[in-house]
């Protein structure tokens, strides 16, 4: 006869929390009691149903993640549907042209002809160019076109505009040090670096609610505190110390770019990526890339 | 000399996020490593949707393994990883292989109970609240300590995570057991 305790070694049995001899002497008693043993039946469809659930979620969580597709595998759906719009765009043009240099000026004038292979390739290019790269190619044919028509010049310019317009930065030069002392500064370091042991003991805050400092960092009490969203994106921190502990440099990696951190710094000082290229290769090495 | 810890330092800091259940780490070693645990499968016969499957389990193995605290690590993590796809993407081919060699004559049997007893438990789990779902994932997949969940969904104390998955899990039980009696599965 189960008893309550039973029920709940039970759980910890299906939860594996249960190990060595109390496991062991469990399942003697899971044997021998016909009551436990239908319980643990359906106590065992609920375990294993929660952990089903739960990587289904996972699973979904990871498919939703953009990740590059591999090169060498399968081409996607999209990128066959564009390559056959790009294959029927370059058709529709060099039938175009074709007609453009054979045939009678009135086919060479006569609109329809002349949209024709415009209308069914550019739309479809434009859709796909958003959603992958190799699509790109398909403005070949739109442009194209677009020369050889003078017809409606106005809708044209328009399908084959650059979308996007570069993101302007509002440069300070007054809080920034000069390019020449920061150049001779990263070259310091990079001296530093080469006799110097690596670790990265230093304790790091992440502030991200402060809306004047939205990329900087500052040291406190030997404690390094970033401003900005820096949780959404893993960093990491390399510090270098040298032989004789006299001289200690701290550098940021952060997405693609590396940061000198000035020890000395107290106030929120503005994150400038390191531009010595010889620094960041030694740098790229040391963190093995 | 240079000695090389940072990029251990690093790992460590992952891993340890991982342990803690941090979904955000999870998300950054799927994208760090995609490229080569899927490019293994590919080059031996497999497709790239057969690749990422492959990966996405092999992570999850990594994932409730190291969340449950029973991971030490001692290689680096895309080792481990990659040995797990190693492991997953044989017995693939060793279940293709199986069929392949099958007579096919011979029908499937299907056991229709346990699939009916499976969905009717997603059913039930469905009608959870996201709260008592996140519990009990996080207490029977993750196998997390109560100090765990109660850090993970703001709970006061450890008490109230055992209060909580205490009631979420009595509550599935009684879902399970009146759509089981329905269905005639308690005997």
């Amino acid at each position: 006869m189960a008893v309550e305790k039973d029920f709940e070694l039970l759980d910890d049995y299906l939860s594996n929390r249960l190990n060595g001899a109390n496991k062991m002497a469990f399942e003697k008693k899971l044997e021998a009691d016909p009551e436990l043993k239908q319980e643990f039946k359906i106590q065992q469809d609920l375990t294993e149903g929660i952990r089903k659930a739960r990587t289904v979620e996972l699973k979904s969580m990871l498919n939703n993640l953009p990740v590059a597709p591999i090169q060498g595998g399968q081409p996607s759906m999209l990128i066959k549907a564009g390559s056959w719009v790009v294959i029927a765009g370059l058709v529709a043009t060099g039938v175009y042209v074709y007609f453009v240099k054979n045939d009678s000026p009135e086919v060479v004038k006569e609109p329809v002809t002349v949209e024709q292979p415009k209308t069914k390739t550019v739309p479809p290019a434009e859709v796909e160019s958003k959603e992958s790269e190799p699509i790109k190619e398909n403005e070949v044919p739109g442009k194209e076109v677009e020369k050889l028509s003078d017809k409606k010049p106005a809708e044209t310019s328009v399908t084959s505009e650059p979308a996007k317009k570069p993101e302007l930065k509002a440069y300070d030069p007054s809080k920034e040090e000069s390019a020449e002392a920061t150049r001779k500064y990263e070259h310091e370091q990079l001296e530093i670096i080469s006799k110097a042991f690596i670790t990265s003991s230093t304790e790091v805050e992440t502030v991200s609610s402060n809306k004047k400092y939205r990329f900087h960092y500052l040291f406190k009490d030997g404690k390094l505190v970033l401003y900005g969203v820096f949780e959404k994106h893993l960093y990491e921190i390399l510090e270098f110390i040298s032989d004789k502990n006299e001289k200690h440099t701290v550098v940021l990696f952060y997405k693609a770019d590396y940061y000198l951190l000035d020890i000395t710094k107290s106030t929120p000082t503005v994150l400038s990526p390191i531009k010595d290229r010889t620094l960041l290769k030694k740098l790229s090495e040391y963190r093995g890339n | 000399m240079v000695y090389k810890l940072s990029s251990v330092m690093n790992e460590k800091e992952i891993f340890k996020r991982i342990c803690k259940g941090d979904e955000k780490s999870l998300e950054f070693l799927y994208k760090k490593y995609y490229r080569m645990m899927t490019k293994m499968v590919i080059t031996n016969s497999g497709t790239e949707e057969e690749a990422r499957d492959v990966y996405q389990d092999a992570l999850i193995v990594f994932w409730q393994k190291a969340t449950s605290g029973k991971l030490v690590m001692t290689a680096k993590i895309s080792t481990y990883i990659y040995s797990i796809c190693q492991n997953l993407w044989r017995k693939e081919l060793d279940r293709k292989k199986r069929l392949s060699n099958e007579v096919k004559d011979v029908p499937v049997l299907q056991d229709t109970e346990s699939e009916e007893r499976n969905k009717i438990v997603a059913q039930c789990i469905e009608q959870l609240g996201e709260t008592c779902k996140k519990v009990l994932m996080y207490y029977y997949f993750e196998e997390m300590s109560m100090q765990d969940i109660a850090d993970k969904l703001g709970f006061a104390n450890t008490d109230t995570a055992k209060t909580k998955k205490y009631k979420c899990k009595k509550k599935l039980d009684e879902l399970i057991k009146a759509q089981y009696s329905e269905h005639d599965f308690l005997d």
